[in-house]
């Protein structure tokens, strides 16, 4: 009766070791999470919010090491791992939307800027009929024509760049022949002035 | 049931007799962590060889601790998994150190380029931009000017290698500008010998009348007044708009070149820039080569060689705006005006330096 019982209790000892050995890694929220960190690159993480995305890579590779890490031993238990997964898929999605607010950001920034710029070009260009005529300013008025012109060329490279989302050398372009244009509405502005000032 | 349990324990023995292999866990976590370091250092960009090596090795170890992991856990070893761990972590740090290196020195390389390409772009202005300008070339200039603007917002931002692209392309413009207009300049300049020998024989006649002289340096944007053959006098002048090169026809903006004199005082009053001395221009050089463009069909038919080129005051604007007279500031006019008899010999020229004196003396 005694060896019976040994017997039962060896053969349920080792039929544990045999189911424990077979625990399966979380595959669903393994999927769940590769799928969330490719749609966080995709989004242009990698671009737009840099650092969070490396961080976000770090995650998901330390969470394959675990299931790994689980897959080694003889006695495997994922529940840790199926936790840290869910958590990579949630940072995923942080980082997603971290990158596509960022994205809305740069893009905002780059329609306002193009929309000032345009609004300057027009001031400065009816600002140039308004300059100094006569021999004495024709050849200033000629410089600042050509200068418009490259402007305007900058400013419609920038809308291309706009459009097939290269943002960043978007936005800097656009900064750029702001900056010039400003330049060019203050320079008329102070021409016209003093024009005026002296007909008084 | 003692055989079954000797049978037991001699299983477990055996299992225990293969020293169950445990896999390298630190070895991959230094990988991964030194693999993330270098993404933060952006590796990627500034040592992209190493840090693919990196990334490749650790992917191998990952592989190779998958690929075992299948295997009955007595048959494991994970020997070639801490073997590529340890490999990604040796080309990591590489190419860690190899970013931080290659960035600093882009972006020492940048700085300079940076301030190099501002002062291509003074030196430029410096020495052309006071050169009629078509309208390609004042667009390019523009453009120049908007890719170095840029080029330093990208640096400003980190973003070296669009820093390098926007300077680059920059420098290209400023040294294309460059070859066009020192070209333009030593066309201009092959004019240098007649130019000298009028300067001299003026030199000479004011000499050797004890009396005044002008010679109007167009270049150099100077009204040179001399008496008894010596220099007494230097005054800033402005020109036509299109003041390289000889006058070709009325309306041209060109102020001519060659020897005149004052054949005519206006008053304050008689005219409307302040004062005037009227030159004879056209002379009979100008008239002899008037004729033969219009002949050559270099200028049109109906073209007028044009006249009243005078030196005359309401200058001091900074920049040349005349349809082809030499203007003075009003007081500067005054004294010249005060100063010179009717048939006084003006003289003018592209430049009383050579091109090589004019070169040296805008790189010192």
């Amino acid at each position: 009766m005694k060896k019976a019982v040994l017997k039962s209790f060896v053969a349920i000892a080792i039929s544990g070791l045999l189911l424990a050995g077979c625990a399966k890694a979380p595959q669903a929220e393994i999927d769940a999470a590769n799928a969330a960190v490719e749609e966080a690159g995709a989004a242009g993480a990698d671009l737009y919010v840099y650092d969070s995305y490396v961080a976000l890579k770090d995650s998901l590779s330390a969470a394959m090491e675990k299931i790994e890490a689980q897959k080694s031993k003889l006695f495997k238990n994922y529940s840790g791992v199926a936790e840290h997964l869910t958590g990579v898929t949630q940072f995923a999605q942080e980082v997603k939307l971290k990158a596509e607010t960022r994205k809305e950001e740069i893009k905002a920034e780059i329609q306002v800027g193009l929309t000032e710029v345009k609004a300057l070009q027009e001031t400065n260009n009816k600002l140039v009929t308004e300059a100094p005529k006569g021999k004495e300013g024709a050849a200033a008025i000629e410089a600042i024509k050509g200068e418009l012109a490259a402007i305007d060329s900058s400013v419609a490279q920038a809308a291309v760049m706009f459009e097939s989302s290269e943002l960043v050398p978007a936005l800097d372009k656009v900064k750029a022949a702001k900056e010039k244009s400003t330049a060019i509405n203050a320079e008329l502005n102070d021409v016209i002035a003093k024009t005026k000032g002296k007909k008084k | 049931m003692d055989r079954f349990f000797w049978l037991v324990f001699e299983f477990f023995c055996l299992v225990d007799s293969k020293n169950l292999a445990t896999p390298p866990r630190g070895s991959i976590a230094g990988a991964r962590q030194h693999l993330s370091e270098a993404a933060k250092n952006l590796a990627p960009k500034y040592a992209p060889y190493l840090y693919a090596q990196a990334q490749n090795k650790y992917d191998s170890a990952m592989w190779h601790w998958n690929t075992e992991n299948k295997k009955l856990f007595f048959n494991r070893d994970y020997a070639i998994v801490e073997t590529y761990a340890v490999l990604s972590i040796k080309f990591a740090k590489e190419a860690i150190a190899k970013a931080n290196k290659n960035k600093l020195s882009t972006k020492q390389q940048l700085e300079i380029s940076i301030e190099d390409l501002k002062l291509q772009i003074d030196r430029f202005g410096k020495q052309y931009g006071h050169f009629p300008f078509d309208a390609e070339s004042t667009r390019a200039l523009t453009h120049c000017k908007l890719l170095l603007n840029e080029g330093i917002s990208a640096y400003e931002k980190n973003n070296l290698h669009l820093a390098i692209e926007k300077t680059g392309a920059s420098l290209g413009i400023i040294n294309d500008l460059n070859i066009r207009y020192k070209t333009k300049l030593t066309e201009y300049f092959n004019g240098y010998l007649d130019w000298k020998n009028n300067v001299d024989g003026t030199i000479a006649l004011s000499k050797r009348q004890q009396g005044h002289a002008v010679i109007v340096d167009k270049y150099a944007r100077e009204c040179l007044l001399f008496k008894n053959g010596a220099l007494i006098k230097k005054f800033n002048i402005e020109l036509g708009q299109n003041w390289i090169g000889d006058k070709n026809y009325q309306g041209d903006k060109s102020t001519p070149e060659g020897q005149y004199k004052v054949v005519s005082k206006k008053q304050h009053g008689q005219t409307k820039y302040h004062k005037a001395l009227l030159l004879d221009y056209p002379n009979l050089e100008d008239k002899i080569r008037f004729d033969l463009n219009k002949k050559n069909g270099a200028i049109h038919a109906k073209a007028k060689i044009g006249g009243l080129i005078e030196i005359h005051g309401h200058g001091g604007k900074g920049h040349h705006w005349t349809e082809g007279c030499v203007a003075l500031t009003n007081q500067d006019m005054d004294y010249l005006f005060a100063t010179l008899p009717l048939g006084t010999k003006v003289t003018i020229v592209g430049s009383v330096k050579p091109l090589f004196q004019i070169i040296n003396e805008a790189n010192e």
